[in-house]
């Protein structure tokens, strides 16, 4: 089952354009409980033990919500008593989605996995008691930063990085972000099981008051204060004291562990770089801001405080990173403001010569529908980056669009998407990017212009997790494979059986697939076709057909 | 440059609001305290002359021969700081850190005044704490012996939330305000806020010496309640000062001396929640719904907290869950089309359905400025129009003052939806030599009453310029000499268009472009802490004050006694 049904998944993306708003829409999305008595006689049970799911030691006071798959904010809740036992009575026969939250915990979804989980199924002949709910005490990592003199840095930037296994593939990405307080601690509460690295970003506390003064001579070479170093800032620290990522020490983390996790730094002189405006003698600057990346492909969210400084006319100065590899992006305002990107590997200080063009990457393209379906009002096409970040252009009524010259679309690999729930990307073809499925490779072209080609007539597909033996399956992974995975991982569908075996794969492009049903199969990093083969070979083929419905078994293995 | 790093940073959304500015407006502030105490150091210096000789001298004899040393100390304990940084201001911008002996030492210094200013985390600036402290300043030159700074540490709460049965409470909001006098007047301002970690700690570092309120809740996850084994309540928890009051006249205060560390501990209980849901409606037909995104509070009436935010979401619609009791609802709206407010008072003892909340086209503050002029005008600067500053003062807490600029030529600024609430309206003219002779808003004289903004329109405010004021001349004298402080002007008819003259050692000062008519003259040696706006405050150092008539076109002459508040 689903836990978070397609219509708060799409609202939530489209809040996310506007920003901050997240959070609150989430939080709706928690609240809520149900109070409608529905009259009729067929009336069943849920029951259970919600115990530590590493003592095994049932807990009392924790909260256990129940609600229809599809209402999470309609929830009925009850505390388990201090034998940890729950009981929902009176629940009409159905689907339920089942969760519990207590302080210390994780707050979880029965059998939960990704964002998945196995829904509770009552009705005539099929009951639900007994049941046996695991939840995770929640794990911390916490620490102390100290600088040079072994005093406490406050107001560090602390990262923190999950490598997690998500999509069948295995990938390292930034879960949460807090600052040192004034003992320069911070902490990581709440935390799931798994592997995790800790990153640091700090400047010394003097910094911004010796960082200005007499920049002009670069700063380095004052006699006159041999004790105070200028122009300096900490380096980007993976926990121990790594500046990459290959380095760091991975931090692996048991429910319920707690783990410290303590840095000391030493200032390193910043680095500069020098912008040649694209005017030679524009007294105007720039505006600079430098992401830095981790390797294997993350992007750190952290704000690095630059300074810049017109040196003379043409030449600004750019001063506040240690080494590292960064993604500059640079502003020239003005009536016609330029943006120009690039991917730097800072080592020692460079020049950077935008050259007079505007280095601006225009995507643009047209829509086409087939059959007479018409696209909705406020549609828009989604590039989706590898690391899950999204950009998005509206549809003009004649199939037109273009996406802001501004918006950041680094070279990279980017799955076509459409932000509307009922229609889908049937086909794509380009120039000036490699198109392979529905997923293009942007280079270095500034041009690139899409042709798109979408439908409607989403497939459904219903279905049961059967053993050997024909008996239902509870807890399985269901995964259906498009051919071609790799360039459209956007087609991939996948579910968890629910207690009595059944699951369902809405929205289905139609298409050619391969079904699997796998026990244990959260563990596989099933994107990787090697991993996958072995299960391919018991597997079944499927052609989905426009708006086709489907009923169909599925043998675990 | 650098705040335009932090403006391209937050127009990407990578960066918090306050953080973007925090680090590079704080230091330009501070660059501009620096250098403004040092100025007005050395205006004050009483020997000028000496100063500028002993420049001169500086420049005819260049050899940088001179050092200063000193040491860095703890205010409260005397200990000396390890690693703080000492910084001299004006030409020579050089830095030092001191040893751990709390040492510093300059070498090779050219003679002269230099200003002096050391800093450390975890200590403030004992100009940040009492601004009449002298700014430290040495005449760098021979034998000079060595000087002491002072670091005032920090002030710190820190506590715990939990339920009455030791259950930690996470992710509620805790708020710490304090209140002050600033421009004569009492208000409330909040001096931080932060979040309770999952066992339910929070910690607030770098406070000011004095007094604090805190406040707890609401908090920013839905909470349960029920006995064991038994169907549970949403819940919530109703925002509480400490140590668990609803109001906060019965607050107690926390008193945080410099250095200390107070705990502050919460036990709150969760009160169960109804659900109140309506539509806002009176918003234009033609706006488009997915662009309105109201902000809707249900705020307490007799403390203005809010009791729960309400999540945003578009569209007319809104639904929040409350504990019983009576509040009020407040909703706005802004569009690109204009602003609209409402509110409704509602009274929840169960679920609430289908509130129908008003909401009202907020018009700009509408302000006319007419002027008499006596004097001829030349026809060109009469084209620029006569501009006046219009402050309006909420007493209330969480609102804070707002400012507005207004000629003679705008009717109206489109900036100015002001929220609903009692204003004290202080009206300053900007240019030309004009007092305020009259300010009226409907029947209400601004001059001397409040301006009640409700919903819905505000009358016209009329302001009324001349050019036919008088001056006020005097001097400030204190046992039996000349003194120097700071002069409190209140006219009779305009009890809060107070104008304020800072003095110097010779006593004199001298204040023009006031209205015709009769005026209490103070003088007091520091103002800062001094509710002088307020009309019961001030009435208690009326002994000390001296009554003047200022006619038009003329100046009056007045001594005033120096009274003294400084221990």
């Amino acid at each position: 089952m689903r836990r978070a049904g397609k219509i708060p998944a799409v609202a939530i993306l489209c809040t996310a354009f506007r920003q901050g708003r997240i959070a609150l829409m989430l939080l709706f999305c928690l609240c809520g409980f149900a109070q409608q008595a529905v009259p009729t006689a067929n009336r069943f049970r849920i029951s259970g033990t919600v115990v530590n799911s590493v003592s095994g030691q049932a807990l009392a006071q924790v909260r256990v919500f129940l609600s229809l798959p599809q209402q999470i904010e309609d929830r009925e809740v009850v505390m388990t008593g201090p034998d940890g036992h729950f009981l929902f009575d009176n629940v009409p026969a159905g689907k339920y989605a089942l969760g519990a939250a207590k302080p210390g915990f994780m707050m979880q979804a029965f059998e939960a996995h990704e964002m998945y989980s196995s829904a509770i199924v009552v009705g005539p002949g099929v009951s639900a008691e007994n049941l046996l709910f695991r939840i995770h005490p929640a794990a911390v990592i916490s620490g102390q930063v100290v600088d040079e003199q072994n005093e406490p840095v406050r107001e560090a930037q602390v990262l923190l990085l999950k490598n997690r296994l998500q999509g069948g593939k295995r990938s390292v990405r930034q879960a949460d972000q807090t600052t040192t307080d004034d003992r320069g601690q911070y902490r990581f509460g709440s935390l799931a099981p798994g592997t995790y690295f800790v990153v640091l970003s700090a400047r010394p506390w003097y910094a911004p008051f010796t960082a200005f003064a007499n920049s002009s001579d670069g700063g380095a070479g004052q006699t006159a204060e041999p004790n105070v170093p200028r122009d300096v800032t900490y380096p980007i620290t993976y926990y121990p004291g790594a500046t990459d990522l290959s380095q760091a020490t991975p931090l692996t983390l048991a429910a319920g562990d707690h783990v410290s996790a303590d840095f000391s730094v030493t200032p390193v002189r910043s680095l500069h770089i020098h912008v040649r405006t694209p005017k030679p003698n524009a007294t105007e600057g720039c505006s600079v801001v430098a992401t830095p990346e981790a390797s294997q492909g993350v992007d750190l969210r952290l704000p690095i405080p630059l300074q810049t400084t017109m040196n003379k006319p043409g030449e600004v100065d750019v001063s506040g990173l240690p080494p590292g590899q960064y993604r500059l992006q640079i502003v020239f305002p003005g009536r016609e403001a330029t943006t120009y990107t690039q991917d730097v590997d800072l080592q020692s200080d460079i020049d950077i010569d935008p050259g007079a063009g505007d280095q601006s990457r225009i995507i643009s393209g047209s829509v086409r529908t087939q059959g007479e379906s018409r696209l909705p009002p406020g549609a828009g096409v989604m590039l989706r980056s590898n690391s899950g970040q999204i950009a998005m252009a509206r549809i003009t009524p004649n199939g037109q669009f273009q996406f802001d010259a501004h918006a950041e679309i680094p070279p990279g690999s980017y799955e076509i998407a459409l932000n509307t729930d009922n229609m889908f990307v049937v086909s794509v073809s380009g120039t000036g990017a490699s198109v392979s499925g529905r997923t293009i490779q942007i280079q270095g072209s500034t041009l690139i212009r899409l042709s798109i080609v979408v439908a409607q007539g989403f497939a459904r597909i219903e279905g049961m997790a059967v053993s050997g033996d024909d008996k239902p399956i509870a807890g399985a992974m269901i995964l259906l494979m498009p051919a071609d995975a790799a360039n459209n991982e956007i087609l991939i569908r996948r579910d968890q059986s629910d207690s009595d075996g059944t699951f369902t794969l809405p929205s289905v492009v139609p298409g050619h697939y391969t079904l699997l049903a796998i026990r244990n199969g959260w563990d596989l990093e099933w994107m990787n076709p090697a991993v996958l083969k072995p299960y391919l070979q018991n597997a079944e083929s499927i052609d989905v057909q426009r708006s086709g419905k489907y009923n169909l078994k599925v043998l675990v293995q | 440059m650098a705040k335009s790093v932090a403006q391209a940073l937050l127009d990407q959304g990578k960066l918090p609001a306050q953080h973007a500015f925090e680090a590079p407006l704080l230091y330009f502030i501070q660059c501009i305290h620096m250098s403004l105490r040092l100025l007005i150091a050395l205006l004050l210096l009483p020997n000028l002359s000496q100063a500028a000789q002993l420049a001169s001298n500086a420049a005819a004899n260049p050899a940088t021969a001179y050092s200063l040393s000193g040491t860095v100390q703890n205010s409260v304990t005397g200990e000396p700081i390890a690693h703080a940084l000492v910084q001299l201001s004006g030409e020579l911008a050089e830095s030092a850190f001191t040893d751990t002996g709390g040492r510093f030492e300059f070498d090779r210094l050219n003679a002269g005044l230099v200003g002096l200013s050391t800093r450390k985390p975890g200590f403030l600036d004992p100009l940040d704490v009492d601004p009449n402290l002298p700014q430290p300043i040495v005449r760098v030159g021979a034998d000079v012996p060595p000087v002491v700074l002072k670091l005032v540490p920090e002030g710190i709460v820190f506590g715990r939330a939990q339920k009455p049965d030791g259950e930690p409470i996470g992710f509620l909001t805790v708020q710490v305000f304090y209140s002050h006098i600033m421009d004569g007047r009492k208000r409330w301002d909040l001096m931080n806020s932060t979040q309770t970690n999952e066992d339910g700690e929070f910690r607030i570092a770098g406070l000011k010496p004095g007094r604090f309120y805190l406040q707890a809740g609401p908090r920013a996850q839905p909470t349960w309640i029920g006995a064991p084994g038994q169907r549970a309540r949403e819940a919530a928890y109703r925002p509480m000062f400490y140590p668990g009051v609803n109001d906060l006249a019965s607050a107690a205060p926390i008193d945080v001396a410099p250095g200390q560390q107070v705990e502050a501990d919460f036990s709150l209980s969760p009160e169960p929640v109804f659900r109140v849901s309506g539509t806002i409606v009176g918003l234009p037909a033609d706006e488009d719904a997915d662009e309105i995104w109201p902000r809707v509070q249900i705020v307490s009436p007799a403390t203005n907290t809010t009791i729960t935010p309400v999540g945003e979401q578009p569209g007319n619609n809104f639904r929040a869950k409350v504990p019983g009791g009576s509040y009020i609802i407040r909703a706005s709206v802004d569009t690109p089309r204009g602003s609209y407010r409402g509110e409704i008072p509602i009274t929840v003892q169960s679920d609430v359905t289908g509130v129908n909340l008003g909401l009202l086209p907020v018009p700009p503050l509408q302000v006319e400025v007419s002027v008499q002029s006596s004097r001829p005008q030349p026809s060109s600067g009469r084209q620029r129009g006569e501009q006046v500053s219009l402050r309006l003062l909420s007493q209330s807490m969480k609102v804070p003052a707002s400012e507005y600029g207004f000629t003679d030529r705008t009717a109206a600024n489109p900036m100015s939806a002001v929220e609903p609430g009692v204003y004290a309206v202080e009206i300053t003219p900007i240019s030309g030599d004009f007092f305020v002779d009259s300010a009226q808003c409907g029947g209400t004289d601004l001059l001397r009453d409040n301006l009640t903004v409700g919903q819905g329109s505000v009358a016209p405010i009329r302001i009324s310029l001349r050019d036919d004021g008088g001056i006020l001349a005097g001097i400030v004298m204190g046992d039996g000499r000349p003194a120097k402080g700071t002069v409190v002007i209140v006219p009779d008819r305009a009890p809060r268009q107070i104008k304020t003259v800072v003095v110097g050692t010779s006593g004199q000062f001298q204040s023009t472009k006031l209205a015709p008519g009769d005026y209490l003259v103070l003088a007091f040696d520091r103002l800062d802490g001094i509710e002088y706006a307020n009309p019961e405050v001030l009435s208690s150092y009326l002994s000390n004050a001296t009554h003047v008539s200022v006619a038009a076109n003329s100046e009056s002459r007045v001594s005033a006694n120096l009274i003294r508040t400084l221990k």
